[in-house]
């Protein structure tokens, strides 16, 4: 939504995802604890890339834009790699209690939380885009930079801020997959990918859009991943991706691309 | 001679000589691989640089291009150099594929669809049994010149750089015709390049189309090179990184930052390879992506970009 | 007649911003578009370029129907425009500019230089022509859009308010540029709020308000005319 692509998206929700099994290793916090702790820490760290990276960045060439953020999912991932190593991690899988019965289905209650957790912070965001006065600064900013700065808003600050709060959202989203999914580095690549497919398959730009698309995903790859293997569900996913680019490309719910 | 011209004569001598002058093996090896990795990042110049239409996935023009000859000498055992073209017409119809959807539209799609087909590629090949799945393919083993396959390093030398002095004078010659006013028009400005009648659209496939092909050629040098190939060591991440960072370290959008960018950095991975050993490899990604990060926040224009600057500030302050 | 528009609209979600407009160009007219701010000359203009499609209405060019075409065609079919706020090739030089327009028509490299450079003289940019275009002053950036433009062959430019922020002296060079250009047989249209510039140059002029077109006629006539003086000073203060 401000018009930066964000390739490192995917490692705040690793990051998130380590936060939490940090917190709760070694300092023993619950997930009421670590959930929130895990956002403000991302928060931070969004505003640090924001101001540090993306801010110059943005006054460059385009061709650095794309690659500036994909240096810092590089930069991320491997640093992570380094100081983890690849095993995989978990948190007990009773955080969060195990699972519940409900109408004729198992459902796992981490992942209840998580799928709840996630419908409300999209919901909020959406809200804090529309109906609040510094949702409206944000727009105006991703309109027209210059012009959001004549009218005294001061863009800067605007966009840090929306950078801290998308990655305070992935942390959430990562603090929360800690409870059920597995914890290792190589998790941020394959949900950014994931991401960029919601967002496409729902139009840019559309917060609706990205919660109808991301059960439609959720759902295919589980399907897939279900009726054959693993590998092949990603490969579903992204021959889903190219689909979309052919055939709708403004999404299910967003605005009119290309051209005027 | 102006300096430049010297400049460019002393190097391309330099080339020349090299492997009489390293007569080490492992020397001459990295001496192919700065070769290859030239080509490759010249390759994606054409559309990365001059167009600046960022693919984050050219791995798999790459990846193609070495899986074709060795499909065909593992499933027919005929001579692989036949299907280098056919490697890279293929690579070029791919690329399509992309293109095609993505060119059309506003915003990042490019790029971000060049990164899923990497990904899609590389778990499709390491799914197949047909391809060799995650084992790879094997080439020739036995001394046949025809088939490019040799013992030393030196006749892969030669031929590659000829390979990328003819790649090169091929940039060149599009930099100054229609191609490349209209590349870089675009990239300057779509908008205005539409108003003067500039078929954006299709000039933007034709210089995809052209990268494609050629990075499928580079491809196949290396499959023929090192007569093995899996799906990791061609359409991984890691190739599609290196070439992005050969590519832009030297200076995206130059005739020779690609193969200044390669000069720089295969010898010094091959270095750090050599002496921290294999676990390195999770290292060498941090390494590139501090590189990528501080190339495109303080000198986006890469050595030679750099290199400009400080040459107009020393004439402005003279 | 060169450019016939027909009962143009444009609307934007519920807002007319363009309303059933006529406009008629021939092949050596100099026609001026005038209005007050949000009077629609600018989205009026778009649709002739190629930026915007109308939502109804039709635009015929030499007898070719254009009313969808995208901006290359326009292009080739003989359209050529300037931008208000110049967008220049900033890292090539001015004739490298001119050379992509150039090769629209130009078959080689050597007749796309050569028309490049004749284009260049005609503007007055002849002792810059390998300058960098970032590195050009205002004047001299409207200056090369204009020849990038021309360097197409075009049989009518259309000039979006070349003339904004131009201090006097460069005005009356800008006017006598464009007479030259109007002189080597291309037809102008220009949007203009400047009204001196209007007197100076066209020979017809169109005002709109409120996206419709409220007066046509010589510049004399038009502004004489009480509701074009209304439209300007009626509801604001100035035009």
């Amino acid at each position: 939504m401000m018009n930066v692509l964000n390739f490192a998206h995917g490692e705040f929700v690793t990051l998130g995802m380590f936060a939490a099994f940090l917190l709760f290793t070694f300092w023993h916090t619950g997930p009421l604890v670590f959930i929130p702790l895990a956002a403000i820490v991302l928060f931070a760290i969004g505003q640090l890339v924001y101001y540090a990276l993306i801010r110059d960045v943005m006054r460059g060439p385009m061709f650095a834009q794309i690659l500036a953020t994909f240096g810092l999912l590089l930069f991320i991932r491997y640093m992570l790699f380094w100081i983890f190593t690849p095993n995989y991690r978990t948190l007990p899988a009773t955080l969060l209690g195990g699972t519940a019965h409900l109408a004729g289905l198992y459902i796992s209650i981490p992942k209840l939380v998580a799928a709840l957790v996630a419908i409300a912070l999209t919901a909020g965001v959406y809200f804090l885009l529309v109906r609040t006065q510094i949702g409206s600064r944000m727009l105006a900013v991703a309109e027209d930079r210059e012009a959001a700065r004549l009218m005294g808003i001061d863009p800067d600050r605007v966009q840090a801020l929306a950078w801290g709060i998308s990655a305070a959202c992935a942390g959430v989203a990562g603090a929360l997959l800690a409870t059920f999914y597995y914890i290792s580095p190589d998790v941020g690549g394959t949900f950014v990918l994931f991401a960029f497919v919601a967002v496409t398959l729902g139009g840019f730009g559309s917060v609706p859009g990205a919660m109808l698309a991301g059960p439609i995903i959720g759902v295919v790859q589980v399907a897939a991943a279900y009726y054959t293997s693993p590998e092949l569900a990603e490969i579903a996913v992204f021959t889903m991706f190219i689909l979309v680019l052919w055939l709708r490309p403004q999404g299910l719910l967003g605005r009119s691309l290309g051209g005027t | 001679m102006t300096r430049a011209r010297i400049t460019l004569f002393v190097c391309a001598l330099a080339l020349a000589v090299y492997p009489l002058a390293i007569t080490s093996t492992f020397g001459q090896r990295v001496g192919v691989l700065v070769l290859l990795a030239a080509l490759s990042g010249t390759a994606w110049n054409i559309v990365g640089g001059y167009a600046e239409q960022v693919s984050i996935g050219h791995a798999v023009f790459y990846g193609i291009g070495a899986y074709a000859p060795l499909l065909f000498y593992t499933n027919v055992k005929g001579n692989p150099i036949l299907m280098i073209p056919v490697g890279m017409v293929l690579a070029a119809l791919v690329a399509l594929c992309v293109g095609i959807p993505t060119f059309r539209l506003r915003g990042h799609y490019f790029s971000m669809a060049t990164l899923a087909l990497g990904q899609l590629f590389l778990l499709g090949v390491t799914i197949a049994p047909a391809l060799g799945a995650a084992s790879g393919l094997s080439g020739p083993v036995e001394q046949n010149p025809w088939q490019l396959s040799m013992r030393s390093p030196v006749p892969y030398y030669y031929v590659f750089l000829v390979a990328l002095a003819l790649m090169i004078g091929l940039v060149a010659w599009l930099e100054r015709n229609r191609l490349g006013f209209y590349l870089r028009a675009i990239q300057a400005s779509e908008r205005a390049a539409r108003s003067l009648g500039v078929p954006v659209y299709r000039y933007k496939l034709i210089a995809l189309m052209i990268s494609a092909a050629c990075t499928a050629l580079a491809g196949s040098f290396y499959a023929l090179f090192v007569g093995f190939v899996n799906p990791e060591s061609v359409f991984g991440l890691l190739i599609s990184v290196q070439i992005v960072i050969v590519a832009t370290l030297g200076g995206a959008g130059t005739l020779y930052g690609p193969l200044l960018g390669a000069a720089i950095l295969v010898p010094t991975q091959e270095w750090a390879n050599a002496t921290f050993g294999g676990g390195g490899t999770g290292l060498s990604y941090v390494v590139y992506g501090a590189v990528i990060m501080v190339l495109t926040r303080f000198e986006p224009g890469g050595l030679l970009g750099l290199w400009k600057r400080l040459r107009i500030r020393a004439a402005a302050s003279a | 007649m060169l450019l016939q528009a027909r009962s143009l609209s444009k609307l934007f979600g519920g807002l007319a911003a363009v309303s059933d407009v006529s406009i008629d160009v021939g092949p050596h007219d100099i026609v001026g578009l005038i209005g007050p701010n949000g009077a629609g000359k600018s989205t009026l203009f778009n649709c002739l370029a190629g930026d915007y499609r109308p939502t109804k209405g039709s635009i015929v060019f030499d007898g070719v129907d254009i009313t969808r075409a995208e901006p290359e065609r326009r292009a080739r079919l003989g359209i050529g425009r300037t931008y208000q706020i110049p967008l220049a090739f900033g890292r090539m030089s001015v004739v490298d500019n001119v050379i992509v327009g150039a090769y629209l028509r130009a078959r080689t490299r050597a007749s796309a230089r050569a028309k490049a450079q004749e284009i260049i003289d005609l503007v007055g940019l002849g002792d810059r022509s390998e300058v960098l275009g970032a590195t050009l002053g205002t004047l001299g950036r409207k200056r090369l859009e204009i020849a990038r433009a021309l360097a197409t062959g075009p049989r009518v430019l259309l000039l979006d308010e070349t003339l904004a922020g131009l201090t006097p002296v460069e005005t009356r060079e800008a006017i006598d540029l464009i007479r030259r250009v109007h002189a080597s047989g291309v037809a102008i249209v220009i949007v203009e709020h400047v009204m001196e510039v209007i007197m100076a140059l066209a020979q017809r002029v169109v005002v709109m308000d409120e996206g419709k077109v409220i007066a046509s006629g010589s510049a004399v006539d038009v502004v004489r005319d009480p509701r074009v003086k209304e439209a300007y000073l009626g509801r604001r203060a100035q035009p």
